[in-house]
């Protein structure tokens, strides 16, 4: 009986979330300069309501192509099964030591993949350990209602009305005071029936990835 | 020699047929080099700048043998042309294999690679045509995402058809990059040298050496020493061996033209002091053009 219960009050519950998704929350993300800042992303954890339900087992696929992974960043349910396809030339190493999702791929060749399942939620940053400009993020939250931003800075998150802890992360997002890296900015908003909005600036990093360019032997003589 | 090159032999047929063909990325580079005092002279009056151009390339497959552990093995083609003196004018084909350990995953763990390479050069000058072997190990870290270091240590062995051509080095160096930019990179370097170097002398100069007109120790030392009679720079020039001790140092920028290509300016001098204290001063630009597949 139980096992019967559980899916149909997941499933009622879903139905309900989705037919109360009437408000949205937007936000205008901005860089230091007051450049719009794409790829940021946003997500609402619900304050008062109950934790919403668990996403379905989905998929996700992060490629190796190019000597670059494809795409720069991917935001996941918890409990994803990302795939890791190498569709370039060459062989190609996958790993990642945030706290989120740690492990090791060794290198595997042109035509094969392997995948992995991420549990918790955090901020998952992928690696190559022999082509170190190859990097690439994981956003694994454990809310339904998340987004990214476009490149005009946009994003728009729709939810249920009710109050929320609204998350703005970026790859880039550093702490201003100490210029290191940040966790996601935090803050408390309520969404009523008109919604709500905002606009963000986001403290960031100058955008500098590992060169890539061959480079010089050494002497010559 | 020939029991050397046999461990990179084995090595690159362990590696090469599970190997795909797609998995063999060719890097090409050009260059274009001005060298003062390429003939490597003592005596300034004599000494012969060239114009030098060299294209090469390069394809190499790597394999992991465990976790933070890398094997690759490349093969290097390479033409040199100096148009001005064209007795150096050469084929260069070398096969190398290295053996790399990361302490740690990222771009900011250490590596430490040790290395080995078997060179066939093929002069115009034909004496000057032989076998390098070489091997090197070599400690690399990244301090920031921009700034790299790296130190090493070589030692070379080269046979050559004549004797004043072989040679024997030991060399250590340091070197550093940083990325001004992801566009624009400084990099810097130092060495040492120490063994045997080739020079060259204009006729006149040398036999002054060997009858004593720049002392007796010069004298001793000159005549017994390999020398032979090649014209490379000229009619009656000699190329002769010494035991020297090289101090070297170059620096570099190098504009990305993209992701795979890179345009590398780089000044380089080579100041060497031989065991009488005779001393060769060269120096080099070049401007390369490089290019990964």
């Amino acid at each position: 009986m139980r096992r019967l219960l559980l899916p149909t009050f997941a499933f009622l519950s879903l139905a309900a979330a989705a037919q109360a998704a009437d408000a949205s929350a937007r936000v205008t993300l901005k860089g230091p300069k007051g450049e719009p800042v794409a790829d940021a992303v946003v997500s609402l954890i619900p304050l008062d309501q109950p934790a919403p339900p668990a996403a379905p087992a989905g998929r996700a696929e992060v490629a190796q192509e190019d000597e670059q992974y494809q795409p720069y960043l991917t935001i996941v349910r918890t409990g994803t099964t990302v795939e890791f396809p190498n569709r370039d030339r060459i062989q190609h190493h996958l790993y990642s030591v945030s706290d989120a999702k740690k492990f090791e791929k060794p290198l595997y060749a042109p035509g094969a993949h392997e995948s992995v399942t991420f549990d918790r939620p955090g901020v998952v940053t992928l690696g190559c350990n022999i082509h170190d400009w190859m990097v690439a993020y994981i956003v694994v939250v454990e809310t339904p209602w998340f987004g990214r931003s476009g490149a005009d800075g946009a994003a728009a998150v729709s939810a249920p009305a009710g109050r929320y802890r609204i998350e703005v992360w970026h790859p880039r997002l550093i702490d201003a005071k100490t210029r290191r890296p940040a966790p996601p900015l935090q803050r408390e908003v309520t969404l009523g029936a008109d919604g709500w909005s905002e606009e963000i600036a986001l403290p960031l990093a100058p955008d500098r990835r590992i060169r890539r360019a061959p480079a010089d032997k050494s002497s010559r003589y | 020699m020939r029991t050397a090159a046999l461990p990179l032999l084995a090595a690159a047929a362990f590696l090469a047929p599970a190997t795909p063909a797609s998995e063999w990325p060719l890097q090409l580079s050009a260059r274009a080099a001005w060298a003062e005092n390429h003939s490597r002279t003592s005596d300034p009056n004599t000494a012969k700048d060239a114009a030098a151009h060299e294209v090469a390339a390069s394809t190499g497959v790597t394999r992991q043998l465990a976790s933070g552990w890398l094997a690759s093995a490349d093969g290097v083609v390479a033409r040199e042309q100096v148009p001005k003196f064209d007795a150096l004018d050469a084929w260069r084909f070398a096969l190398q294999g290295d053996l790399r350990r990361k302490f740690g995953l990222g771009p900011l763990a250490p590596t430490l690679q040790v290395g080995a390479s078997v060179q066939r050069s093929k002069f115009e000058e034909d004496g000057r045509s032989g076998t390098q072997l070489q091997a090197g190990v070599r400690l690399g870290k990244r301090l920031t995402p921009s700034w790299r270091a790296a130190a090493g240590g070589e030692w070379t062995r080269y046979y050559a058809r004549h004797a004043p051509f072989d040679l024997h080095q030991q060399r250590v160096y340091v070197e550093t990059a940083w990325d001004l930019t992801e566009r624009w990179q400084l990099s810097a370097g130092a060495a040492r040298i120490e063994g045997e170097i080739t020079a060259n002398a204009a006729g006149p100069v040398y036999m002054a050496a060997l009858a004593g007109g720049f002392g007796p120790a010069i004298q001793s030392y000159y005549r017994s020493i390999p020398w032979h009679v090649t014209g490379t720079f000229g009619p009656g020039w000699i190329a002769y061996r010494v035991d020297a001790e090289a101090d070297l140092w170059w620096a570099g920028i190098s504009p990305a033209l993209g992701e795979r290509t890179s345009l590398p300016l780089r000044y380089e001098r080579a100041d060497v002091v031989n065991r009488v204290g005779v001393r060769y001063v060269s120096e080099f630009w070049s401007l390369a053009l490089m290019h990964r597949f």
